[in-house]
């Protein structure tokens, strides 16, 4: 539940800070919102197993972000910017499904 | 293939599974607490990530409305230039119109004058700096109704060639004055093609292409459609385009824009 709040309070700080991203760093922030999913998915079911971990979490969320982010900044360098997005997404695209489908499991028990 | 199970295998990090594993090494003596952890740093996480989104949202509406804002900004220059054109053309005109106005005034007041009046009213009509207005004919060409469906699409539409034909065959029909959508057609008139518009004395015209003509009403229309200005336009009309020539009892054409001549200058010789 807090959590959740904790989310609500950053897209709303989002849209009233008008913060603005570089526009060299712009290409970036969609993949690094995958990885911060991810790493969100991850914690929120390790919660639920009981497993969490502050330093786990924290170390996991920030190297998610910012190899996601390298990864594509890298591919942009090479000039296969767009297929490694996509190579990036799909990966941790399936990681948040499947992480999503146990927390699901956990919640409802189906 | 493997890579791909391990992702569906895996996807909890693995660091989560060997934290929990040494804690539970490191107080055995305690019970190992089930209850789920809640902490600052996932409220923090969800923190960072809800701030994502709505940077990248509100980034991208910024980026959007500025795109729309540069194009429509363009769009803005643009007619305010073509109103600036216009406005100038019309004072132009208006300012010709004065010039001839005085003229008038000046060569009415004697005979000499008049004459003279009278044959620069037939220089201007001939040169095409005046509007003049008789009888004649009139030539309409238009691009074939689906051109895309026609054997050639590509001569399915009106080109500059197929109008420089037509005014052609109108002058040796003997036309003595002759316009194209309102555009006089002068002895410095091109008639030319840029970019799929047919330009008119540097004015860009849209189809259907009305040609008139002023000339001997009852024979211009027939020599022009048995002279090889017809010919072309049966030609042209077997790969889809649409014409129509008429005679006209009373076509009005306009003035064309002056000529300034500024090398070429009189000899002073009739040959």
């Amino acid at each position: 539940m807090i959590p959740a709040l904790g989310l609500v309070a950053g897209i709303i700080a989002g849209l009233f800070l008008d913060v603005s991203v570089p526009l060299d760093l712009q290409p970036y922030v969609p993949i690094a919102i995958v990885a911060a999913l991810d790493a969100v998915f991850g914690g929120i079911r390790a919660v639920m197993e009981g497993i969490f971990d502050d330093k786990v979490f924290v170390v996991s969320f920030i190297a998610n972000v910012l190899i996601a982010a390298l990864i594509v900044y890298l591919g942009d360098q090479l000039g296969v910017g767009a297929q490694l997005s996509t190579a990036v997404i799909v990966v941790l695209g399936i990681r948040i499904f499947t992480n999503a489908a146990t927390i699901r499991r956990h919640i409802f028990r189906a | 293939m493997s890579l791909l199970n391990n992702v569906f295998a895996n996807p909890l990090d693995p660091d989560y599974e060997r934290v929990a594993a040494t804690r539970r090494g490191a107080d055995e003596d305690e019970a190992p607490s089930r209850k789920p952890r809640m902490s600052a740093s996932l409220v923090l996480g969800m923190l960072a990530l809800g701030l994502l989104l709505s940077v990248a949202i509100v980034q991208k509406e910024g980026t959007a409305s500025v795109a729309s804002a540069e194009r429509e900004g363009l769009a803005e220059r643009i007619r305010g230039q073509e109103q600036q054109t216009e406005r100038l053309q019309d004072a132009v005109s208006s300012l010709q119109a004065e010039i001839a106005e005085l003229e008038d005034r000046q060569l009415q007041s004697s005979a000499r004058g008049q004459r003279l009046r009278e044959s620069l009213q037939n220089l201007q009509g001939s040169a095409g700096t005046a509007a003049v207005a008789g009888p004649g004919a009139s030539v309409v060409l238009d691009d074939a109704e689906h051109p895309e469906e026609t054997e050639k699409p590509e001569y399915a539409v009106v080109l500059d060639v197929d109008l420089q034909r037509v005014v052609n065959g109108l002058w040796i029909a003997g036309a003595e004055a002759i316009s194209i959508n309102d555009q006089r057609v002068t002895s410095l008139s091109p008639i030319r093609m840029a970019n799929n518009v047919i330009n008119v004395n540097g004015r860009p015209l849209s189809p259907p292409y009305e040609v008139l003509a002023i000339g001997d009403s009852r024979t211009l229309a027939s020599d022009f459609s048995e002279g090889p200005g017809g010919d072309y336009l049966r030609s042209a009309g077997k790969d889809g385009i649409r014409y129509t020539v008429r005679v006209e009892e009373s076509v009005r054409l306009p003035a064309g824009s002056s000529m300034s001549i500024s090398y070429a200058t009189a000899t002073g010789g009739v040959s």
